[in-house]
């Protein structure tokens, strides 16, 4: 994988004001030789940086930040990094409910300018979505409708996932639903993008095709 | 080739790059996007070579029979040739990389000779996960295709079921294929990495597992 993974930079203006991404590891390790130069540039800048962690992955994940040379104890003082547990964010209460999780995930985006940061760099590792809690199966239509809300800001958001976790089927939909994409360490303009619109018709379809077919066993 | 080798469907046009990955959610799906890729083929008399499951055998031919293809004459006239896994992928109970990459090119050189100007290959990729030697080459296989497929105008479409792959492997797969069909949608493939660039990173990877087997 290392002659794919050269650091992810985002230059200003690159992505065509798309800035709801998804990101593809095999390892974490790879995540952070993908990501590390785009978390360490937005500490650098003075963005936010709110991050979305396995409560398992924690402290591997602080450890990982300092190794790229930040200074991670300061930076969660002064709240320029915010690590939130899954428990307490897409998985509060026991359970997804992704109305609920949506209108929170706003209001992160939000709360940046107000507490002195132009930017915030949202990072999420998604594998909340496989744990065996009620919600989780709206996932797709959670980050289809994603894609309403990031355009209205500046914040770059990147949704992780651990190839090695998922099946083909998920990770495919959670292609079609972010306009950029890192594959093999490599970020591009995503062709397979569906705009939220669109998928979310395509869910109600599917839908109503099982209930046809379960109606009809 | 645009002109005399025109292939359009999924919403788009064939390029030069011609090895193509398919990824369906179920066969409904497979036949609603495939269907005027087989039956433009049948229609312009080229010829068809489809590599299946023998378990989907007689459920792929009804669906090519509801398309509209007169699938007994196209049978009986070789214009439509089907072949199992064990014939060709699994020959010898084992898949057997080097093989098949020459067996599918032996396949497109076979088609001017016997009258078809052009060959469109459709192959189920289930195979692989089955438990037979070999069958870890398959995206080593299926990068080496990059060398061989450029050389021909013939469509090669590798199909594979996302109900059955984990996702380590399609992603692997969509990178070895310079054009890729999602969602219903063809579209050339901004993640392709070619051969050469994929063949040295897949060495790697295995350098990197057996130093961490070794340190262990």
């Amino acid at each position: 994988m290392a002659t794919q993974s050269h650091p992810i930079h985002f230059p200003a203006g690159s992505l065509g004001g798309q800035r709801h991404i998804c990101a593809f590891f095999n390892s974490s390790d790879e995540e952070h030789r993908v990501l590390g130069s785009f978390i360490k540039e937005g500490f650098d800048k003075g963005d936010k940086a709110f991050h979305l962690v396995n409560p398992d992955q924690r402290e591997d994940h602080l450890k990982r930040l300092v190794a790229s040379g930040i200074n991670v104890q300061k930076a969660m003082e002064n709240g320029q990094l915010e690590v939130r547990h899954w428990q307490d964010a897409p998985l509060r209460g026991g359970r997804f409910d992704q109305d609920s999780w949506l209108d929170s995930f706003e209001k992160v985006l939000q709360s940046g300018p107000a507490t002195g940061y132009a930017q915030t760099r949202f990072l999420a590792h998604m594998e909340w979505a496989l744990v065996d809690l009620p919600g989780v199966e709206d996932l797709i239509e959670f980050e289809t409708r994603v894609n309403y809300v990031v355009p209205k800001y500046e914040d770059i958001v990147i949704c992780a996932y651990d190839l090695s976790k998922f099946s083909a089927s998920v990770v495919m939909d959670a292609l079609r639903t972010h306009p950029v994409v890192i594959i093999g360490g490599i970020l591009q303009e995503n062709p397979f993008f569906v705009p939220p619109d669109q998928f979310l018709l395509e869910l109600r379809e599917q839908r109503s095709v099982r209930k046809r077919a379960a109606a009809a066993n | 080739m645009a002109t005399s080798h025109s292939v359009q469907f999924a919403g788009g046009t064939l390029g030069r790059q011609r090895h193509i990955c398919a990824f369906f959610n179920s066969i409904d799906e497979e036949h609603r996007v495939l269907r005027p890729f087989f039956k433009d083929g049948f229609d312009r008399g080229e010829k068809a070579t489809h590599i299946v499951d023998p378990d989907n055998r007689d459920e792929h031919l009804k669906r090519l029979a509801e398309a509209g293809i007169d699938v007994q004459r196209a049978m009986d006239t070789g214009q439509l040739e089907l072949r199992p896994w064990r014939e060709t992928y699994l020959r010898g109970d084992r898949f057997d990389q080097d093989a098949m990459v020459a067996l599918i090119e032996q396949i497109l050189q076979s088609g001017p000779p016997a009258g078809y100007a052009l060959t469109r290959l459709v192959a189920h990729m289930e195979w692989a996960l089955l438990d037979k030697p070999g069958v870890d080459d398959l995206v080593e296989y299926e990068t080496r295709l990059n060398y061989v497929l450029p050389k021909y105008d013939d469509p090669v479409i590798c199909t594979y079921d996302l109900s059955k792959f984990g996702a380590t492997v399609a992603m692997d797969i969509m990178r070895t294929h310079p054009v890729v069909i999602i969602g219903g949608i063809l579209q050339e493939n901004p993640f392709f990495v070619p051969p050469d660039q994929f063949l040295l990173e897949l060495r790697e990877q295995r350098s990197v597992r057996k130093s961490a087997a070794t340190a262990n």
